[in-house]
């Protein structure tokens, strides 16, 4: 145990290294193909970077109208770092998360040394943190949330410097600071940073009430930081439009509870609750969160089954132990503020709008496993000891080899359709091909079991045929048929067969829902088949 | 007993009955639970169950055999109360006011008189206790049992008979009970701190005799192994969890060492869904949030306690987390009572928890020990206004439970009683799960017409009951001319059939509480093959 404190930053180095492996090893791989999101994201953040302006044109724009759903722009505009340092490649987009991923590995151990003074407690927290699942796999594509909630830690534990060791002023500003900048960041953290605040003063009470003259300038500090966002939110349609399209209100399960019941302000009373204690169902915590497998008995949680057993103990030694009181608030606390988010969106679940949860979650299990660890070692049977630690060990082994085994075979298998696979294909195909045709019609209608439409299609032909952004921004423009996009040889629309078989030199670029394979009379005329990674077929290049 | 505890105890078993009774129609029946109500009358009226079998010890359901005692409990109630739901519902009714007096009783053993009437009280207002107490099932019965198991043990001198006695009626309840029962009496008799270890050991083993010798008996019946393990071990049987399995073997890239798979994907592993399987319906979700999500069992987003019990519930658990080993105990009983639920996965039967809710109830009244008086009022009466908001709006909760319990064939099977005897009836069979016991129950039938004389009838299904056509899928249609005039009351199904070969128009249209067309009345001159 002495050894291990003595060498805690040596310790702590490779468990800081640990998570950068997981977050960073085949970052380019591993999810298998950019997905709609990340290729819009690397277009514009290229666009933005070149001209100054996003592909529609707007001039450094904070909502991105991108593919109809406004994305918040601040990972774009973090992600020029990486693109000053990497280029236009297609790891670039997905560096900012990976980086901010494996740095809250670095915050939880800061974190919980500070809030509980127990350095192993630290150590192993950010231990545990370094091979969670939601960890890694929302710190593997490009997601703003990794960085919001690694703000969160950090600008929590210079908080807790200034209110537990009565560091410099500055620490509480720089506290305040990176909470104010984790609510600009991603939507969730705008939610779950005040009532944060507030928690944190109820925790503190005394050390703030004893001290609130000092503590009111940066309370008004942080109301100066956020007074921008609330003006910005207030008048800016775009981000209101994101907020409100992904709202509760939007939730069919709660219009349909509406009906039943008839009363709108009973609906949202059964219904919010209830929605909110679902996002603690253990089943969603350890089993299939994460939804990478399809109807089956297999999938995968945002934390390792391996830590449910730890979860409990971890609670309980929260519990139990004196002089983890604030720690014990804190915790839970902030793992029940976190899926709020999740609980007020319209989807059942929203694991990407949790991860700061899943965090605090994880951090109470590392807690509960040191406590089984501290009895272990009391043990003075040392086979029986043996035994059980290499039980622990080889469990969590196990569970790791089976995570891996999700998310790189599974995961890619049941899910490819999610990701838009073989989009970067067919967009390669598309380009090599283009100087033999007139005219090229993609129909992004497509889909494993059932249809949907690849909303991404424009910006995976233009990011991988290398369209210049300002070139793009000119050409990109609406055409006369249903759902048509134009620009250069490419017309993105809906293929009307009948028709659209009368083309001459031109190549078509359907899916079996949009042309059934019986509907095409000369089977010569498909040049090239494109398949999902499970191996089903997802395209085809017709030749007319 | 002061006589304001007793007003007080009393306050609240009238809250329970009063809870229990209003709706009186509420929930409609299943139809399992339409098959025991009506079992129920033939047993009390002729002696025989609804296929003819003299006081059978093995009924039928849809999925399963069922064991004995809820059906001749419903028989009682029928008995006094004649061939009408309320008849059926009776005993339930009772039973759920007696299960809260029996925790009311075991708060007393547990923890302090106040927080025994608070246990009580919570219970009453349980919206999952209250829900089991409205119709036949063994759930309420063996919760029953076990609260009156666990109260006879925890006795300073045990009256051997009498558990014997609550024994074997526990085993004429449910299977699940068998599987449960001996950890549950292991534990209580832990507890009991007058017993010598030696009168303990003896206890426990008094306990495992019956069992084994129900399991025994079990295994010979036909179908018997079967029906264990297809509706006891489920997962074992479970065609998805194979799929499952095979289909993520398969799934390979050159790299991965697929000696690992074998490890990875297999049975054993699906049992650590089935661990978690149990704990998503022991949830907080579950008992606070939705009960039963596929409205079956539950009122609509409607936990089995009303939503502000989760506060005390956590203070509970935070309380007995700090308090002495032998409070913790009680976390024991939920494993126990709840854990064949590991082996049922990937299947849901939230049914199971009932058993466990008692237990759930005093924790969260042990809960109120952190709070002041005050704080503990206003939870109180915000309780209290909560289920009394639920009960105003209960309705949204018969409209969600309209597809399992459905309340619309009630019309259907009254206006097909009142054709005359010049007509043949007949119900698509895909009206309901399963028309037949809803015509037995709601019709003068005469039970003599449809008896089988099967033995041993597993899973069985009757197709054909008197003369009353149950219109399968093969079935085809025609034009009557000479035959006898039959009266369809069709599905959707049958709808389009009888449109693909006929121009006709139903004379009537049947909809559900929905406001969705589910049944059609076809007119006479349409008959069935």
């Amino acid at each position: 145990m002495r050894t291990l404190i003595k060498n805690q930053y040596f310790i702590l180095l490779l468990i800081v290294l640990t998570g950068f492996f997981f977050r960073f090893y085949k970052l380019d791989q591993y999810p298998i193909q950019l997905n709609h999101d990340e290729v819009s994201q690397i277009y514009d953040l290229k666009s933005i970077m070149e001209t100054g302006k996003d592909i529609y044109g707007n001039f450094m724009p904070l909502a991105f109208p991108s593919t109809g759903e406004y994305k918040v722009g601040h990972y774009i505009y973090i992600s020029t770092i990486p693109y000053l340092l990497l280029g236009d490649r297609e790891i670039t987009i997905r560096v900012p998360a990976a980086f901010f991923g494996s740095l809250t590995v670095l915050g939880v151990f800061l974190l919980i040394r500070v809030l509980t003074k127990n350095t192993l407690l630290a150590l192993l927290s950010a231990a545990v943190i370094s091979i969670t699942p939601s960890e890694i796999f929302y710190s593997r594509k490009s997601f703003e949330n990794v960085i919001g909630s690694s703000l969160d830690i950090f600008g929590l534990y210079f908080l807790l410097t200034y209110l537990k060791e009565g560091a410099a002023k500055k620490w509480a500003y720089l506290g305040i600071f990176l909470l104010g900048l984790a609510m600009y960041i991603y939507t969730s953290h705008t939610m779950i940073v005040p009532p944060l605040l507030l928690f944190l003063t109820l925790i503190f009470k005394e050390k703030i009430i004893g001290q609130k003259r000092e503590l009111l300038k940066p309370a008004l500090f942080w109301l100066i930081l956020i007074t921008p966002l609330i003006i910005l939110t207030s008048l800016n349609s775009d981000l209101r439009f994101r907020a409100q399209s992904v709202f509760i209100t939007q939730d069919r399960a709660l219009g349909k509870t509406i009906d039943l019941v008839g009363n709108k302000y009973k609906a949202y009373l059964d219904f919010i609750p209830t929605k909110l204690l679902n996002q603690f169902d253990p089943a969603y915590l350890f089993l299939n969160g994460l939804d990478f497998t399809s109807k089956s008995s297999f999938g995968m949680g945002p934390l390792l089954l391996w830590q449910f057993p730890f979860l409990i103990a971890g609670f309980i030694f929260l519990i139990r132990k004196k002089g983890l009181k604030k720690a014990g608030y804190l915790l839970p606390g902030l793992a029940f503020l976190a899926m709020i988010p999740s609980a007020l969106t319209f989807e059942d679940f929203s694991p990407h709008r949790s991860v700061l949860s899943f965090t605090m979650l994880g951090i109470i299990s590392a807690f509960g496993l040191y406590w089984v660890l501290q009895n272990i070692f009391k043990l003075k049977n040392k086979l029986f000891k043996n035994v059980i630690l290499g039980g622990v060990f080889l469990s969590l082994v196990l569970n790791l080899v089976y995570f891996l085994r999700m998310y790189t075979i599974n995961y890619p298998y049941e899910r490819s359709e999610k990701m838009h696979y073989p989009f970067k294909e067919i967009s390669l195909y598309a380009w090599s091909e283009s100087q033999n045709f007139d005219a090229i019609v993609f129909d992004p209608q497509f889909g494993d079991i059932e249809p949907q439409i690849g909303v991404g299609t424009p910006y995976y032909l233009v990011h991988y045929g290398q369209v210049p952004p300002v070139l793009f921004q000119k050409q990109y423009h609406k055409g006369s048929k249903p759902r048509e996009m134009l620009f250069d040889k490419f017309s993105i629309r809906q293929i009307y067969w009948p028709e659209d078989q009368k083309l001459k030199n031109t190549l078509i670029i359907a899916s079996p829902w949009s042309v059934p394979e019986k509907d095409i009379e000369d089977k010569s005329k498909i040049i090239k088949k494109f398949f999902f990674y499970n191996g089903k077929l997802a395209f085809y290049a017709i030749k007319l | 007993m002061k006589l304001s505890n007793k007003i007080l105890l009393g306050v609240i078993i009238l809250l329970a009955a009063v809870m229990r009774l209003a709706p009186l129609n509420f929930p409609a029946f299943t139809t399992d639970e339409t098959r025991i109500a009506y079992r129920a009358y033939v047993l009390s009226h002729a002696g025989k169950d609804e296929l003819g079998r003299t006081f059978p010890l093995i009924f039928n359901a849809l999925e399963d055999y069922q064991l004995p005692l809820t059906s001749y409990v419903t028989a009682v109630g029928v008995l006094v109360s004649g061939k009408n739901d309320f008849g059926a519902r009776l005993p339930f009714i009772l039973i759920g006011i007696g299960v809260v007096f029996l925790i009311y009783k075991l708060g007393e053993n547990f923890l302090e008189k106040k927080y025994a009437y608070l246990g009580a009280l919570i219970a009453a207002l349980s919206p999952g206790l209250i829900f089991f107490s409205r119709f036949p099932n063994e759930f309420i019965v063996g919760t029953f049992l076990i609260l009156l198991l666990v109260l006879e043990i925890l006795r300073k001198h045990l009256n051997k008979l009498k558990i014997i006695i609550i024994i074997l009626l526990m085993i004429l309840t449910s299977k699940f009970l068998w599987f449960t029962l001996v950890p549950v009496i292991a534990v209580t008799l832990f507890l009991n701190n007058n017993l010598k270890k030696r009168e303990k050991i003896k206890m426990a083993a008094i306990s495992l005799i019956p069992v084994l010798i129900a399991l025994l008996v079990y295994f010979k019946v036909p179908q018997g192994i079967r029906s264990l393990v297809e509706n006891n071990f489920y997962f074992l049987s479970d065609v998805t969890v194979k799929n499952s399995i095979e289909r993520m073997r398969g799934e390979k890239v050159l790299w991965w060492p697929s000696v690992f798979d074998r490890a990875l994907f297999n049975k054993a592993d699906v049992l650590i869904n089935g661990l978690f399987n149990w704990a998503s319906q022991l949830s907080l979700s579950r008992l606070f949030g939705e009960f039963d999500s596929r409205g079956v069992f539950g009122l609509l987003k409607t936990g089995a306690f009303a939503k502000i019990v989760l506060i005390p519930f956590l203070s509970g658990l935070y309380l007995i987390v700090r308090g002495g080993r032998k409070d913790k105990l009680i976390f024991l009983y939920i494993i126990f009572l709840t854990f064949p639920l590991v082996f049922l996965y990937p299947k849901e039967k939230i049914e199971l928890t009932i058993a466990a809710l008692p237990f759930f109830a005093l924790i969260s009244a042990y809960g109120f020990r952190l709070f002041g008086t005050k704080l503990a009022r206003v939870l109180i009466i915000i309780l209290i206004l909560e289920s009394v908001l639920n009960l105003f709006f209960i309705k949204a909760s018969i409209k969600n439970t309209n597809d399992s319990r459905p309340f619309f064939v009630r019309q259907i099977i009254k206006e097909a009683s009142e054709k005359g005897p010049e007509y043949n009836i007949a119900f698509s069979d895909d009206i309901t799960e399963d028309i037949v016991p809803f015509v037995q129950w709601q019709t003068k039938f005469n039970p003599a017409d449809a008896y089988e004389q099967l033995e041993f009838p597993y899973r069985f299904k009757q197709t054909k009951i008197s003369d009353i056509k149950i219109i399968g899928n093969e079935d085809t249609f025609y034009n009557c001319a000479y035959d006898k005039k039959t009266f369809i009351f069709a599905s959707a199904r049958d709808l389009k059939k009888i449109q693909h070969d006929i121009r006709v128009e139903p004379a009537k249209v049947y909809k559900d509480l929905l406001d969705r067309e589910v049944v059609y009345l076809m007119p006479s001159k349409i008959c069935v093959h």
